[in-house]
């Protein structure tokens, strides 16, 4: 009794004050190594993807071909690709002028995307595709989901009728747009003297962050959203309760059969993170070989899980046996999920609540 | 079904009490209601007394967020988390649930409710799945609490809702937020929000008078509410937008004035991270006091001057009840823990193992 009562005040004034604040130089050069090994190359690459979308959008609708429609498909996976390396990192220059939902609207239970598509199409108005225009216009037909539906849901439209320009039009706007933000992003992330790589490793009272493990607690998160995203959410969902249940429409990329693999890079991206300085805190500074271990191991096993699923997610969703290894892999990132933010939230000095977590 | 009269239900809960099956307990002086959760996904609708010892601790199906408590009848309603499917109404003398309320085919609980002042009905906020837009669900509470309808709330996102003026009002904060059942706490109209507290006439079950923050602040969502004896109203706030904007977070409304926003130093302001989980005045209604899970902080306030006159500082703090005497709260902890506050001086932590342990969701009730 005495015992609980003695660490309930500790932590209400020690453990806020004083022995964060010891911590607060190894967190310093945790998130300085975070941020330069693994969010700098990973904006980076972003930005290339979405730079290269431009003139593949550009290539085939001056001169529509099968094989320009290839190369802008590859160029759309690239992109994708790359967004799934970033999707997790929310904060900072993601957060401004609602960048993320802007890149990929999504979850879309309300087809929301698929609704504005089509009466942006019908309206055919040309001043709506500025990219000035566009980048202000609806948030939802300006990203990947969009371009995804116009190159694979409809993509008989991109051959003939009476839509042909303007979805070629689209496509180049959203080409345009993707390629516009990815710049931003890797701009405000590495150029200047106010980057937010600067910012995330300044802190004092009147810096954005007061003490370093604010600034770790960002990161953790973007950890914590990589694993929680795709136990709540990328899996989650298509699962439902049981196989009648099964709901693949609410997959995250059905129309270009990439749903599984993107919940596969947001594991690798969540692996690679953690990888990039976490693990060797915990171990050296920590002094927790055990749990750095456990969690690597953790990480270790949901990729695997996710590449022994033997179909796309869609079909494995409505498959008994391709079902089994979905859920296998759930369970095991919704383990993992607990682990990150039952172990390694304390181990780092920076507990995390489910009020703070998930507020409401 | 034909409601029961109020005649009946007395002489049903009279009934009740004279059953000698059912245990019956002594009313302790105070009581302090939440939800708590456990590792493995364990959810339980608990209330401690003045000591922090157990008063009860029921399972819940999942996990619980908003509590009202009807003092008269001794009873005391918790509501699921949104997207909710449940109500669990709990008797205070039985120490045990008495009925569970489930949501309109198509709507889900947002998280909050209330009873209203002669405790015939319960009010709660719910939003319709495939619009999203916002409504009371109205239920009968002195007998099975069926479904009698439901009143728009001119909104989308209503989540808190408290009686006004002597209960011929409810007061409604629309969040604002699209959520929907298939992307549970996805926010999926960042670009269009639009929150407000709304007043519903219960006579007449029209909307009246609605309050909107400027234009420029349209990323805000008007979240929760406290209730001060003199009819002031406390709006706590939420931020969708990005961290570094200065936005306010704590708006006051009296009579049929506008919102107005308190002003905190900026040390203040940046110390709850853009938002704010729950509010509660304290006994007089000079105090005011709001918590920050994000911040890890309780501000203390006087509604008078604006002055911060006290502050807690502990991870994942968000419970927070008047305890009684004027300038003194309760807070509690989703990382465990409980915390006796008197605004000028330290917190002391819950005497009872079971208050100081247990991992307590978003609100504390008194």
């Amino acid at each position: 009794m005495m015992r609980v009562l003695m660490t309930v005040a500790l932590v209400l004034s020690i453990g806020v004050s004083s022995a964060w604040a010891a911590d607060d130089k190894a967190l310093a050069n945790l998130n300085a190594t975070l941020v330069e090994h693994d969010v700098l190359p990973r904006m980076d690459r972003f930005a290339e993807a979405t730079a290269v979308l431009v003139p593949a959008a550009d290539a085939y609708c001056a001169a529509p071909s099968a094989a320009g429609l290839d190369a802008l498909k590859r160029a759309y996976n690239g992109a994708a690709d790359a967004w799934q390396g970033i999707q997790h990192f929310r904060f900072g220059p993601m957060e401004l002028l609602l960048r993320a939902q802007r890149i990929a609207f999504w979850p879309d239970p309300r087809n929301t995307i698929g609704r504005q598509l089509a009466e942006v199409i019908a309206a055919k108005d040309p001043t709506a595709l500025t990219p000035q225009a566009f980048a202000q216009g609806r948030i939802t037909i300006q990203g990947l989901p969009a371009m995804e539906r116009l190159l694979y849901d409809d993509s008989a439209k991109l051959e003939g009728g009476t839509e042909v320009a303007y979805r070629c039009e689209m496509l180049r706007a959203i080409a345009r747009n993707l390629a516009s933000i990815g710049t931003d992003l890797k701009r405000e992330w590495r150029d200047g003297p106010n980057t937010y790589a600067r910012v995330v490793t300044t802190y004092g009272p009147e810096a954005h962050y007061r003490t370093a493990s604010e600034a770790t607690l960002d990161l953790f998160k973007s950890l914590y959203s990589s694993v929680e995203i795709v136990a709540d959410h990328k899996l989650g969902k298509p699962l439902g309760s049981s196989l009648a249940d099964a709901k693949p429409g609410l997959g995250e990329s059905a129309r270009s059969s990439r749903s599984l693999r993107n919940a596969q890079l947001d594991l690798e991206a969540g692996a690679a993170l953690y990888r990039s300085g976490i693990e060797a805190y915990l171990r050296e500074t920590a002094k927790n070989p055990a749990l750095a271990t456990q969690i690597g191991q953790a990480f270790d096993k949901v990729i695997a899980d996710a590449k022994a699923v033997p179909m796309s997610l869609e079909a494995a969703v409505r498959d008994p046996s391709g079902r089994a290894a979905v859920e296998k892999t759930q369970r095991d990132v919704a383990a993992l999920k607990t682990l990150l933010a039952q172990k390694l939230s304390p181990a780092l000095g920076i507990p995390v609540g489910f009020n703070a977590l998930d507020g409401d | 079904m034909t409601p029961l009269t109020r005649r009946a239900f007395l002489a049903g809960s009279a009934a009740v009490l004279a059953c000698p099956s059912l245990p019956v307990f002594a009313a302790p002086a105070r009581a302090f209601y939440g939800a708590r959760f456990e590792e493995k996904n364990n959810f339980f609708a608990s209330a401690f007394d003045d000591n922090g010892a157990s008063l009860f601790d029921l399972p819940l199906p999942a996990r619980g967020h908003g509590i009202t408590l009807d003092p008269a009848r001794g009873r005391v309603a918790f509501f699921a988390r949104r997207p909710g499917h449940f109500a669990v109404i709990v008797d205070l003398s039985a120490r045990a649930p008495i009925a569970t309320l489930t949501p309109a085919d198509g709507n889900f609980f947002c998280g909050h409710g209330v009873f209203s002042a002669d405790g015939a009905l319960l009010f709660t906020t719910e939003t319709v799945a495939e619009s999203g837009d916002g409504v009371i669900g109205v239920y009968e509470a002195r007998g099975l609490y069926a479904r009698l309808g439901e009143i728009p709330t001119g909104g989308m996102d209503p989540h808190d809702i408290r009686l006004i003026r002597g209960g011929r009002f409810l007061a409604v904060a629309n969040g604002g937020l699209l959520t929907h059942p298939d992307a549970p706490g996805v926010k999926l109209n960042l670009d269009s929000m639009d929150s407000s507290l709304v007043f519903l006439d219960l006579g007449t079950r029209e909307p009246g008078a609605s309050f909107r923050l400027t234009p420029g602040l349209r990323q805000l969502s008007l979240r929760h509410l406290a209730v001060s004896g003199d009819g002031t109203i406390a709006v706590v706030m939420q931020y969708e937008g990005p961290r570094g904007d200065p936005v306010p977070l704590v708006a006051l409304q009296r009579g049929n004035s506008p919102l107005a926003c308190l002003d905190l130093a900026d040390a203040d302001r940046a110390s709850l991270r853009q938002y704010c989980g729950s509010a509660a005045f304290d006994s007089s209604g000079r105090i005011l006091g709001f918590t920050s899970p994000l911040g890890g902080t309780a501000l203390f306030v006087d509604v008078a001057s604006h002055r911060v006159s006290g502050r807690v500082n502990a991870p994942d703090i968000c419970g927070i009840a008047a305890d009684g005497a004027s300038g003194r709260f309760v807070v509690t902890s989703g990382l465990g823990g409980a915390w006796r506050k008197r605004v000028d001086s330290a917190p002391v932590p819950s005497a009872g193992h079971f208050a100081a342990e247990a991992h307590w969701d978003n609100h504390l009730t008194a």
